[in-house]
């Protein structure tokens, strides 16, 4: 962590209380996200699959931006994690997305990428709606792997447009229990240690709605013990990638210090440093 | 699914994030693109000692706990998470490896006598002795037992006493106990300093 040098007149004007949830801003995260693909595309030797994602991420920034998101999905008020797949339902309006992803995407693919995208565009309603909910339960191996990353790309969009509107009745007593996204139950990607709005602090980014919720720094993401911590880096010193992981459960988490590393994108490094987890 | 299920499942391949790998990514996202070994460090939540704020910190040693090696220290800072400090430390707390790695660092009582110029390394046992011999001797001289109107009020104004920042409660009233029942009179406390 960098430590902040303040004159005295700056001391009693911040406000230091921690935000526990903050709520994405989708077409920032989107741009952000794109163009750090772009950045690693150039001498990557995954040059076409980092393209296929920039491509695919711009079309979410132009979605976030324009699409019509229908009516909002309905929500109980102030309860635990409001827009999980449990507590929501079978909501398939991401589906008119993924149409539109499918359509702006086609004129730019490959021709292979393109055959993939014409067969999924065809599906069956109920077919697309069983994939996403497979998806969102975790049952990855249910979902034809071609199709994954494009569905899940336009229930991203849909969920990140809503997320925000549940967040101010969430209590502390609801988001307790910091594994999962305190608004959409989904897995986290990555922790991310903050420049903004407080240095230091580790925000949890959701894998689906783009949420970022608080948890406590030198403590295990999976099972919250705090005495057997350790963290794995390339550098002794302000390594910007590191893992944390804990000698309880064995459980790991990606950290992505964009404190000293202000370019890191939560879902593109954890891309980009795979290779880190294989050595674990 | 529990975390733990999870992350089994990315080992095989499937990872936490969509564009990482729900399907298409090729198996070269898995290939290094160097050399690289990843240094391990065991990172610890404590305070700082140095007075009685009690910052918080977090703490890098290298080493292994469990095979008795014995740790290093090699980094601290703020804890971002703590709720008085904040992430913030004082040049004190900042400057807290040093102290804490320091060549000079005092780990056993010495002595200088008066006019000289080195110190020689002494027993606890001798500490102990010698500064409860000038307590003692300074005591009996200085002690102030009554006031002019001859009511008592044992006083003892010729020695001082410097307590420690980072104490209990517990231990705190034993030391103002302690000082008081010598009737001590200027007694400060390292939190100030
Ligand atoms: S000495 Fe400085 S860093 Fe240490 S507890 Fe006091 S104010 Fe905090
Ligand atoms: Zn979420
Ligand atoms: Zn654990």
């Amino acid at each position: 962590m960098t430590q902040a040098i303040l004159e005295a007149d700056q001391i009693p004007t911040q406000n230091l209380a921690i935000i526990p949830i903050l709520a994405p801003a989708p077409i920032a995260v989107y741009q952000k996200r794109a163009e750090r693909l772009a950045k690693l595309a150039i001498d990557s030797p995954m040059v076409d699959y980092l393209t296929l994602l920039e491509q695919l991420v711009n079309m979410q920034v132009s979605l976030a931006k324009n699409a019509d998101f229908g009516a909002m999905p309905s929500f109980v008020s102030g309860q635990e994690m409001p827009f999980s797949i449990e507590h929501c339902g079978d909501n398939q309006y991401w589906q008119v997305l993924l149409l539109e992803l499918i359509s702006g995407l086609l004129p730019v693919v490959s021709e292979q990428i393109a055959e993939v995208l014409q067969t999924l565009g065809q599906l069956d309603q109920a077919i697309l709606a069983d994939y996403g909910n497979a998806l969102r339960r975790g049952e990855f191996s249910r979902v034809p792997a071609q199709y994954s990353l494009f569905i899940w790309a336009a229930m991203s969009v849909y969920w990140s447009h809503w997320a925000a509107k549940p967040i101010p009745e969430l209590t502390h007593q609801v988001t307790d229990h910091k594994q999962l996204c305190p608004v959409c139950g989904s897995h986290p990607v990555v922790s991310m240690i903050k420049d903004k709005p407080r240095t230091g602090l580790r925000y949890l980014h959701c894998s689906l709605c783009e949420t970022e919720w608080h948890m406590v720094r030198a403590a295990c993401t999976v099972c919250d013990k705090d005495d057997k911590i350790y963290l794995w880096a390339e550098q002794e010193k302000q390594a910007s990638v590191r893992i944390e992981s804990c000698d309880h459960c064995h459980g790991y988490t990606k950290m992505l210090f964009t404190d000293i590393d202000p370019s890191l994108e939560a879902a593109v490094d954890d891309l980009a440093t795979m290779y880190l987890i294989k050595y674990g | 699914m529990n975390r733990r299920q999870f992350f089994k499942l990315c080992a095989g391949g499937v990872a936490t994030s969509a564009i990482a790998g729900l399907g298409l990514m090729p198996t070269l996202a898995f290939a290094a693109p160097r050399e690289f070994k990843l240094i391990r460090a065991k990172e610890t939540r404590n305070n700082c000692c140095y007075c009685s704020v009690g910052c918080g910190l977090l703490m890098y040693s290298r080493g292994d706990v469990s095979k008795n090696v014995e740790p290093s220290l090699f980094h601290i800072e703020g804890d971002a998470d703590h709720p008085v400090s904040r992430g913030a430390l004082c040049p004190k707390g900042a400057g807290l490896l040093d102290f804490v790695n320091s060549p000079n660092r005092l780990q056993y009582p010495e002595y200088r006598a008066p006019g000289a110029a080195t110190w020689q390394r002494i027993s606890w046992q001798e500490a102990f002795t010698r500064i409860a011999r000038l307590m003692k001797d300074d005591r009996d001289q200085n002690m102030i037992k009554t006031n002019a109107a001859g009511t008592p009020v044992n006083r003892w104004m010729t020695t001082g006493m410097l307590t420690a920042s980072a104490q209990s409660n517990e231990a705190g009233f034993l030391t103002q106990k302690f000082a008081r029942g010598l009737g001590l009179v200027a007694v400060d406390t390292q939190a100030r300093i």
